[in-house]
């Protein structure tokens, strides 16, 4: 077991890579949860149901035409794409989500006395693939 | 960043100011009006992930005149201001960079500077830099 670096992390959108203009990503996989407590029971008993998962990814604006992330995540607003997230970076035996996302949101924001920053809400659709890589 | 050829184009960008004379780096004998470029105050790397981007920061030194000559001070609102033939700033900003990204003169601060145990009238202008990780 070893403490990773986020320096090294790999997002992909769509096959499209957006790590050299992102620096926060985060996964999040949840599940319903349903009450199932009945008569005679001194406690809540709860049943899953079925799974869920968001994503977030931001980062620094840039302007390159055809592989920035505006020209890459903007068209893809409201549409179905497969996204790839490694957090230890690429490598075989590395883990990886693997996952269908509908593209819910791009954000840019522009202060006066920073960068022009960047985010995307992608909410995940059917099951994300948690196999560790294989090449 | 490639911090060599950064410094050298500051210098570059300075020089366009008529009458100043620039310096890449800290050490050669000053001749007022003279600007040199500091050594990075700070090197932030990994900005975004996969080494795509890095921030410098580095100090621009400017000396006008012997403060014991009491000239100096009109010049020296020439190379304060935001703008103009003299301007700093402007001359930085205005510049093409191949070792940067962004060339963004923050802020500057009028006072007494010392160089090879003389005080000069000056000026030091904090100055940031992003370009890639690998660039």
């Amino acid at each position: 077991m070893a403490f990773i670096h986020g320096k090294g992390s790999v997002v992909l959108l769509d096959g499209d890579p957006l790590s050299a203009f992102a620096n926060n990503s985060g996964v999040e996989l949840s599940a319903d949860s349903h009450d199932v407590t009945t008569y005679g029971k001194n406690s809540h008993v709860f049943q899953g149901g079925l799974k869920a998962g968001t994503t977030t990814i931001s980062g620094i604006y840039d302007s390159t035409a055809s592989t920035g992330p505006r020209a890459v995540i903007a068209p893809l607003i409201g549409t179905v794409v497969p996204f790839t997230w490694r957090p230890e970076g690429s490598g075989v035996g590395k883990p990886q989500t693997v996952v269908d996302v509908l593209v819910g949101k791009y954000v840019e924001t522009a202060p006066v006395a920073d960068m022009i920053t960047w985010s995307c809400d992608l909410q995940h659709s059917d099951d994300a693939d948690l196999t560790a890589q294989a090449s | 960043v490639n911090l060599v050829t950064l410094a050298d184009e500051l210098a570059a960008a300075a020089d366009t100011i008529a009458g100043l004379r620039v310096a890449a780096t800290p050490g050669e004998a000053i001749r007022a009006p003279a600007l040199v470029v500091g050594l990075p105050r700070s090197v932030e790397f990994d900005q975004t992930y996969g080494r795509g981007s890095d921030v410098v920061r580095v100090v621009l030194y400017l000396m006008v005149g012997r403060t014991s000559e009491r000239a100096g001070g009109r010049a020296m609102l020439g190379y304060l201001s935001g703008s103009g033939a003299t301007s700093i700033k402007a001359a930085i900003e205005g510049a093409t960079y191949t070792a940067a990204d962004v060339v963004h003169v923050e802020s500057a601060d009028a006072g007494a500077i010392s160089a090879d145990g003389v005080e000069y009238l000056g000026a030091t202008f904090e100055t940031m830099i992003i370009g890639r990780g690998t660039g």
